[in-house]
């Protein structure tokens, strides 16, 4: 059981960065929190863990981490990563300029998003209520937190309410080591 | 009867007072806050004031933009998404946090542009905009 909540975890947090991915086909370098563990309040069996988004023990969640091979950021080479953040337009506005305006800034910021968490890495909490042998409650809450400089929109799309935003950002050796 | 000398000396002291409000009235401080609730926009702040005090050297590279509008706030009307793009690329606080369980998911993202000085230079339809550390 323990091992069907854990790998559920490791999937949903692969499935946060599925839009991710990178020009020349070599991942960046992620670096996970550590995990933490809450505990919840209930009486019942109450069952928490809570995994960085790469240290799964189920093998299944691991293949694909394996077979891609890892990049290191030394001082003289580069990682370009690409994201496309999707933005949605609300249901009220006045016009379809408005419409789009809005539907980019939430497109950008959802690429932003995407960006950090495959920069910075993911926090994912994880916490189940399990009662009489069965699931009541199962919460998964992923979090991230950073700050992004000298991204860049390559391209924007509008299609049917939906804008999507291609934004890329190069990561240099030279930025961190010195 | 005053002396040349002296009014001289007047003359010079209002000039560079003048001058010197008005390099102070061209500072501004800007700041930004834009919040994603499930993938559509809730909010959007873009705060503009005149600096009050000295606020430093230029840091990095300038924005340069087409116009004939005389004051800060109607260039940015005019030129919005190309000065919130501006904005980003000096470097912008993500915060995003995303719940789900079996019967809802609910995310929510914050951008944040914290307040930086800015300085604006009005010349011949263009508008250079420096920001200030």
């Amino acid at each position: 059981m323990k091992k069907t909540i854990l790998s559920l975890l490791c999937v949903s947090a692969l499935m946060a960065s599925d839009n991710v991915h990178q020009l020349n086909s070599e991942p960046a370098p992620v670096m996970a929190e550590p995990a933490t563990v809450s505990m919840a309040s209930e009486p019942a069996h109450t069952h928490a863990a809570a995994p960085a988004a790469c240290n799964c023990p189920t093998p299944q969640a691991q293949a694909p981490v394996q077979e891609a091979h890892e990049s290191v950021l030394d001082a003289n080479s580069e990682i370009r990563i690409s994201v496309i953040g999707e933005g949605v337009a609300p249901m009220n506005t006045t016009s379809p300029a408005q419409a789009y305006a809005l539907a980019k800034r939430a497109a950008i910021a959802d690429a932003y998003r995407q960006i950090a968490e495959k920069v910075k890495g993911v926090r994912v909490e994880g916490q189940d209520l399990i009662k009489n042998m069965m699931v009541k409650r199962s919460t998964i809450r992923t979090s991230v937190n950073a700050m992004v400089r000298d991204a860049n929109i390559v391209e924007t799309t509008f299609k049917e309410g939906l804008c999507e935003v291609e934004m890329e950002i190069v990561l240099s050796g030279s930025q961190f080591i010195r | 009867m005053r002396s040349r000398n002296g009014n001289r000396s007047f003359r010079l002291t209002i000039y560079s007072l003048i001058f010197a409000s008005l390099l102070n009235a061209e500072n501004y401080i800007v700041s930004y806050r834009s919040v994603i609730t499930n993938q559509i926009i809730s909010n959007e702040k873009l705060l503009i004031s005149q600096a009050m005090t000295a606020c430093g050297t230029p840091s990095s590279q300038s924005l340069k933009l087409i116009s004939n509008t005389e004051t800060f706030k109607d260039l940015i009307k005019e030129n919005r998404e190309e000065f919130l793009t501006y904005l980003e690329r000096q470097g912008i606080l993500i915060s995003s946090s995303q719940s789900s369980s079996i019967k809802h998911y609910n995310s929510q993202m914050i951008l944040e542009f914290p307040s930086q000085c800015f300085t604006v230079d009005f010349n011949d339809g263009f508008a250079i905009i420096t920001p200030l550390k």
